[in-house]
């Protein structure tokens, strides 16, 4: 796997740009702070192990955020089954400095189906139209439309028992 | 605060830890493509030294998911409204088609406008649970004309589509949804996604057509499915070849209420 210096140059530069969009995206989307960004170095790394073929897409940005989205949902969907066993462990590290708001949201997202909170977290943090979330998740516009709606109306109550609770702890 | 303004936040959230330097993602991607070769040779090793002439299909490294390029992205997060190539541009239904803030009952309603989400090009029962496959409904391709509305106050929420649907169509569009439902019923969903439970409450009850569904939308807490789902209800009422579909997160008895009024306003 040799590449010439401007390869490398580019792949850096392309990393240094691309890396917090593509973080605030898959930790929205895994609730995990440390996991997302282990997700997206691996995603980082097999782009470098095909540089050559994903540098000249159009957008490689997209690529890299796939590939870290399946990744982070595959991830996901092992650790569901594994958590009886992690929990043994106590729970992960708090993300220090959030928000409240920030904490509410991330944990209002990961009580979401995984459709709709990928349909969420593309629309809402990565910038993608609906047409281009229904083009990178491979369902219809209406599809789309429909898990957009059905999230945020699940989030909006989510987000208001959280206030809810916050208020009677105070 | 908005969600929206939530999800400003948490765009400039700062990971726990700094990136790693490029190099090392770099070497990570190396030692990968190394650990991959690896293993492909020892696998052909391995058939080889078995004597199974079958190298044609382990031989190779294990591609990298594949991921088709997308096309180039939206640096714009404003919602669009698209309609395929080949479906029928929607048109405004009449106005008075749809619920007003009267028929609402009292309550601080306003109206919520400009969410692309509740657009004209989708369908209520579209996605509805994991086996729900687009495109099988024909109903939806006989749909000339649909209009929709949002009214919300506090924590309670109102949505309304009115389609109008081409002669003969709008009871087939009520067979789809019987269809949808039917299917959602019998399908189970994968491990990993909270269900949603869609129970025929009624028939017959408005209009010329009518179902009051429950609907039960469970959901993740921490590792097991939290024991009380959402619950919202969904009235749909036919009037000739227009259907009215309601969903509102208020009780059986406003859903019923709604349902009477919006058959009302089609007559």
């Amino acid at each position: 796997m040799t590449r010439d210096v401007s390869d490398t140059d580019a792949f850096d530069a392309f990393y240094r740009a691309s890396q917090q969009r593509l973080y605030a995206c898959v930790y929205a989307l895994t609730g995990n702070a440390a996991e997302a960004q282990d997700v997206i170095h691996e995603a980082y790394a097999r782009a470098w192990q095909r540089w050559s073929t994903v540098s000249e897409y159009a957008d490689p940005e997209a690529w890299v955020r796939t590939v870290a989205r399946r990744i982070a949902v595959s991830r996901w969907r092992r650790t569901r089954n594994r958590l009886v066993a992690h929990r043994r462990h106590g729970p992960p590290p708090a993300v220090p400095g959030p928000g409240p708001g920030h904490v509410a949201l991330v944990a209002a997202l990961a009580r979401l189906p995984v459709e709709q909170r990928v349909a969420i977290v593309l629309y809402h943090l990565c910038d993608l139209s609906v047409a281009d979330v229904a083009q990178e998740t491979g369902v219809p516009v209406g599809t789309v439309k429909a898990r957009l709606s059905r999230g945020r109306r699940a989030l909006a109550i989510l987000l208001s028992r959280s206030v809810a609770e916050d208020s009677h702890v105070n | 605060m908005s969600i929206e303004l939530l999800f400003e936040e948490l765009r400039g959230q700062q990971p726990p830890a700094p990136f790693a330097p490029a190099e090392l993602v770099r070497r990570r991607g190396r030692q990968r493509a190394h650990r991959q070769a690896l293993t492909a040779s020892t696998a052909v090793l391995a058939v080889a030294g078995a004597g199974v002439g079958m190298l044609a299909s382990v031989a190779g490294p294990p591609e990298p998911p594949v991921v088709s390029p997308p096309p180039s992205t939206s640096s714009s997060a404003a919602p669009v409204s698209v309609t395929p190539s080949g479906k029928i541009e929607p048109t405004l239904v009449p106005s008075n088609a749809l619920l007003r803030r009267e028929d609402l009952g009292p309550g601080d309603w306003r109206e919520i406008s400009g969410d692309a989400f509740e657009g004209s090009d989708i369908w209520t029962w579209a996605d509805a649970c994991p086996a729900y496959v687009p495109g099988r409904y024909e109903s939806l391709r006989h749909r000339p004309r649909m209009a929709t509305v949002t009214w919300a106050k506090s924590n309670d929420t109102v949505t309304q589509h009115v389609d109008f649907f081409a002669d003969g169509w709008g009871a087939r569009n009520l067979a789809d949804v019987r269809s949808v439902l039917a299917l959602c019923a019998s399908s189970t969903p994968p491990p990993d996604v909270a269900p949603s439970v869609y129970e025929v409450v009624d028939t017959g009850f408005a209009g010329d057509d009518s179902l009051l569904v429950k609907l039960s939308q469970y959901y993740y807490e921490e590792e097991t499915i939290a024991p009380t789902p959402f619950v919202s209800y969904l009235v749909v009422i036919r009037v000739g070849d227009t259907v009215s579909t309601i969903r509102t997160s208020g009780s059986e008895a406003y859903a019923r209420s709604l349902a009477e009024r919006a058959a009302a306003l089609l007559r």
